[in-house]
């Protein structure tokens, strides 16, 4: 055969919208994955339940729509959280849940917090993030929170503690009932048992004096709270101001008190919200005479009671043992992001946005302190053009803000202080769900006009750069909705060493079509018929998804609800029979569609004619694959029979369903030729497609053509 | 790690493919050679039968604990400078010629062993006898028992005022694999003017648990 007349694509990559299209591309690739043994395209995928064995789709029975995922592992794996957010049909909000334990016939499930907000369909769903042991679970709606496996708890202070009551010293004895005692602090030797063992002169409050004269002594106090993770809260107003005299001989009090310091009993400490740990007592030293209740002054460190119950405390500690000044009132300060859409933990600190209402600000934690808030530590990029806040990302030594048409990272520490410096103006992205690190390829994040890579750095000489990874899908770009691309989801996975990113397409609500990126053959494909609302990946790699619609209200008889795990599983679901289990049939496998690129052979004004289209393939069985194939551009074409997967000029390869046990050796696939002959006339352009369910492994291809002279007749009147 | 899903599915007509079979098979084999955790394994599928008694916890008891290096002395009421003893009363016990302040270890009664890493959850329990009120109603004393881990205390008790009374002590610690050793201290208040060969202090019927649960 005359070489020239041939045609090989040894390689195929992967969609390619842009006319003309590039070598061993091709113009439609659905429901494939990289066969790693060859390279090649596989459609050997599927979806099955996320507990394969349990009955229906246990523990998953009333679940719609899953409009939140989160993977977290703990533990080295052992300890994994699947949660979710569902909306649940009997409540009509949505709860948060995580899958634990496994009964055999399914896990449990576990609520986190119930009656949350559903999330409406443009906007973007609750976002996770870990912060130590804590993960960061925000929605811009509900109250922010921590979880930390087993409790969840409110992030951030929502309120300041109340300050604490201090009674009054009565030193002489003179005000019996109410909120006053004689609490002096005496010698031993005066004879008066109400100073324990051990408790020495020097303790105690208010001036010690040789009893000659009165002196005025008066404090106040105030409080903290302090959580479990160290974080301290704002402190309380000052409480009211105590006033005594340290009394004097000629005054007829009591020898025993005179000159004597007393304690100070205070009540009324308040209580912290849950996840409170200790409170913080803080006081003034001695403000003296004609102090007054607004009288300014510097609180002191008293001590820590390291509870959350007790109500009262006895303060004798001198001032002398007052050397810890309090934080300042700007330090810690009420939680001011409570309506935060999204998080980040970037250089120990957590980094939250101001949420709807605030949608241009940024609020940055004390450095390891979730819960606490410095009263001027945020960012407005409201002061450039770019729209509100929509995501942010931690990405090697900056954080990115991905604004709605601008992208911005804050640089910096916590020592030096943070910075925001614009990256890039006309490119945002809506969809922060589908911000994700891919190894060798940088942040992946889908676009208001296409998935975008963000790569390099700002330090060592390097620079970040942004790269549009999707030039060449004009047709898919335009099918997503971007009226809900914030309910875009994406995930990568290292095990399949794919990025999958499903979004709304065709003007629909709910993610439906994937875009997948194969990072090893840095080529696109589609997923279609794969019920994704919303995607993660586990340690593991394993792709695991929230069905997009869920169990419907009312009686249905077939329906899926619940997680789901993208698999080698040759199913596309399930089909419930019956209604109630008792199985769950699996579907029939996604159909895998290739259409080759339009080739023109190198000249499209001559006309072609192909004979034969070459599969080059991995053996597979005997179930057949049909070709069908067109000319320039046409809709219709033209099939061919279908042709087993078996070497053509060998013996066929032993195959399930009539190979028998003992006898049939075990196979492998085999690299192989399928010849599929073609009958068409003269063509300008020439393209084929197969969709299959059965399997098949494509590798490469040939076409062999032969041309005369003829040529594309004049162009129409 | 936690689920495993399909690696490979075999569908009729398709070859007997071997290395589909074998990816299958041992994604499996791999989950159970090392893999297993509370993910995957279903619930009660462990119980009591399947397992070695102390699989998971370790336990050491020092018993009958009691104050060292006592002796039998003699406690008198009534006494003035001039007149007789006018009660007098036996007393196994320490006094301030054998002690004369600070924590003392019971060097008698301790548990050194092989712990794994985890937590070690401590309880010690005790009675105990302390001359610590004259006739006029004064407190003279107190008593304080604290355990030590590696010589570092873990928990103290407060201090105790009642002539008898019993000590509870219970702490848990996070502990490391190795040999470790706990131990009781006590203390009492130091000498305040009584007799040198007064009984002051003593305790007995203690015993300390140490109770390894392992991670």
């Amino acid at each position: 055969m005359d070489a020239r007349l041939k045609l090989e694509a040894p390689r195929l990559g992967g969609i390619d919208e842009l006319l003309p299209q590039k070598d061993e591309s091709a113009t439609i690739l659905e429901n494939f994955t990289v066969d790693p043994a060859t390279g090649g395209w596989d459609n050997r995928i599927g979806y099955e339940k996320f507990f394969p064995g349990a009955l229906a789709y246990q523990p998953f029975n009333l679940e719609k729509r899953i409009h939140s995922l989160y993977v977290w592992s703990t533990h080295n794996g052992a300890r994994t959280y699947h949660l979710f957010e569902s909306e649940n049909i009997v409540s009509q909000r949505v709860d948060l849940k995580f899958t634990v334990g496994n009964t055999g016939t399914g896990g449990g499930l576990v609520t986190v917090d119930a009656f949350r907000k559903i999330p409406t369909l443009n906007e973007p769903v609750t976002d996770y993030e870990p912060f130590g042991r804590y993960l960061i679970i925000v929605n811009g709606h509900d109250k922010p929170m921590k979880f930390d496996g087993e409790r969840a708890l409110p992030l951030g202070w929502e309120t300041t503690p109340a300050p604490p009551t201090p009674w009054r010293p009565d030193p002489e004895d003179s005000l019996p009932g109410g909120d006053a005692q004689n609490y002096a602090f005496v010698d031993d030797s005066a004879g008066i048992d109400s100073s324990p063992l051990g408790f020495s002169q020097n303790l105690g409050l208010g001036y010690q004096t040789d009893g000659s004269a009165e002196v005025e002594n008066s404090y106040k106090w105030r409080v903290s709270w302090v959580s479990e993770t160290g974080s301290e809260s704002p402190l309380s107003s000052s409480s009211e101001i105590v006033l005594w005299d340290t009394p004097d001989t000629a005054g007829g009090t009591d020898p025993a008190f005179v000159g004597k310091r007393q304690g100070v009993y205070l009540e009324d400490i308040p209580v912290g919200p849950p996840g409170t740990v200790a409170r913080r007592l803080y006081r003034t030293k001695n403000l003296g005479k004609g102090a007054s209740v607004d009288a300014n002054a510097s609180y002191y460190f008293v001590s820590e009671i390291k509870n959350n119950v007790d109500t009262v405390y006895s303060d004798y500690t001198p001032d002398q043992f007052l050397t810890t000044l309090s934080p300042s009132d700007t330090n810690s300060v009420a939680f001011p992001a409570p309506g935060a859409r999204f998080s980040a933990s970037f250089k120990g600190s957590l980094f939250l946005d101001g949420g709807q209402s605030d949608p241009t600000r940024i609020y940055y934690s004390n450095p390891l302190n979730p819960d606490s808030f410095s009263a001027s530590d945020y960012f407005d990029v409201g002061m450039r053009d770019g729209g509100d806040i929509t995501g942010m990302f931690s990405y090697y030594n900056s954080l990115i803000l991905f604004r709605e048409s601008s992208i911005e990272l804050v640089r910096g520490d916590n020592v030096n202080g943070f910075n925001v410096v614009p990256f890039i103006q006309g490119i945002g992205c809506s969809a922060v769900h589908s911000v994700t690190a891919v190894p060798g390829v940088g942040i992946v994040f889908l676009g208001n006009d296409g998935v975008y890579r963000l790569f390099g750095g700002l330090d060592g000489g390097s620079q970040v750069q942004i790269e549009k990874m999707t030039p060449n899908l004009v047709k898919t770009e335009k099918r997503i909705n971007k009226s809900v691309m914030a309910r875009a989801s994406a995930t990568y996975s290292p095990k399949w060493r794919e990025w999958h990113c499903y979004v709304p397409v065709d003007g629909e609500d709910k993610p439906s079509f994937g875009l997948v990126y194969h990072v090893d053959k840095n080529a696109w494909s589609t997923r279609v018929g794969f019920p994704v609302g919303v995607i993660a990946a586990d340690a593991g790699g394993e792709l695991i998804f929230g069905h997009n619609t869920g169990k419907p209200p009312g009686i249905v008889t077939d329906y899926e609800t619940g997680l789901f795990v993208i698999s080698r599983k040759r199913a596309l679901g399930y089909t419930l029979s019956g209604g109630v289990d008792p199985s769950t049939q699996a579907s029939p496998p996604p159909v895998a569609k290739y259409r080759s690129k339009w080739h023109d052979m190198g000249k499209a004004a001559t006309k072609k004619f192909v004979k034969y289209v070459y599969l080059h393939v991995m053996t597979k069985g005997d179930n057949t694959i049909p070709l069908t194939y067109y000319k320039d551009f046409d809709y219709a074409g033209i099939s061919s029979t279908g042709e087993k997967m078996q070497r053509a000029d060998h013996p066929d390869q032993q195959v399930f369903g009539t190979a028998l046990w003992d006898t049939a050796v075990w196979e492998e696939p085999m690299f192989t030729t399928i010849r599929y002959p073609i009958a068409q006339g003269a063509a300008s352009f020439f393209a084929f497609e197969f969709d299959t369910q059965n399997d098949i492994v494509l590798v490469g291809y040939s076409l062999e053509f032969g041309a005369n002279k003829t040529q594309t007749i004049k162009g129409k009147r | 790690m936690a689920f495993k899903w399909t690696e490979g599915d075999h569908v009729t007509s398709n070859i007997v493919d071997a290395t589909e079979q074998n990816a299958s098979f041992n994604n499996l084999k791999g989950e159970m050679n090392g893999g297993l955790d509370r993910e995957n394994l279903p619930n009660s599928s462990v119980s009591n039968d399947e397992l070695h008694q102390s699989a998971f916890v370790k336990y050491a008891v020092a018993a009958n604990m009691r104050a060292q290096a006592t002796s039998v002395l003699d406690l008198h009421w009534g006494d003035t400078a001039a007149g007789p003893n006018a009660f007098q009363q036996e007393y196994i016990a320490i006094d301030f010629n054998t002690y004369t302040g600070g924590w003392r270890t019971n060097p008698a009664y301790s548990i050194e062993s092989l712990f794994q890493e985890g937590m070690l959850h401590l309880e010690f329990n005790c009675w105990y006898w302390l001359s610590n009120h004259l006739a006029n109603g004064t407190i003279q004393g107190w008593c304080q028992f604290q355990i030590v881990v590696n010589g570092t205390p873990v928990v103290s008790g407060d201090k105790q005022y009642q002539n008898v009374g019993q000590s509870h002590l219970v702490v848990d610690i996070p502990i490391s694999t190795g040999q470790h050793k706990v131990e009781l201290r006590w203390r009492i208040k130091p000498w305040h003017g009584r007799d040198m060969t007064d009984p002051i202090f003593y305790y007995d019927g203690g015993q300390l648990l140490a109770l390894n649960r392992y991670r």
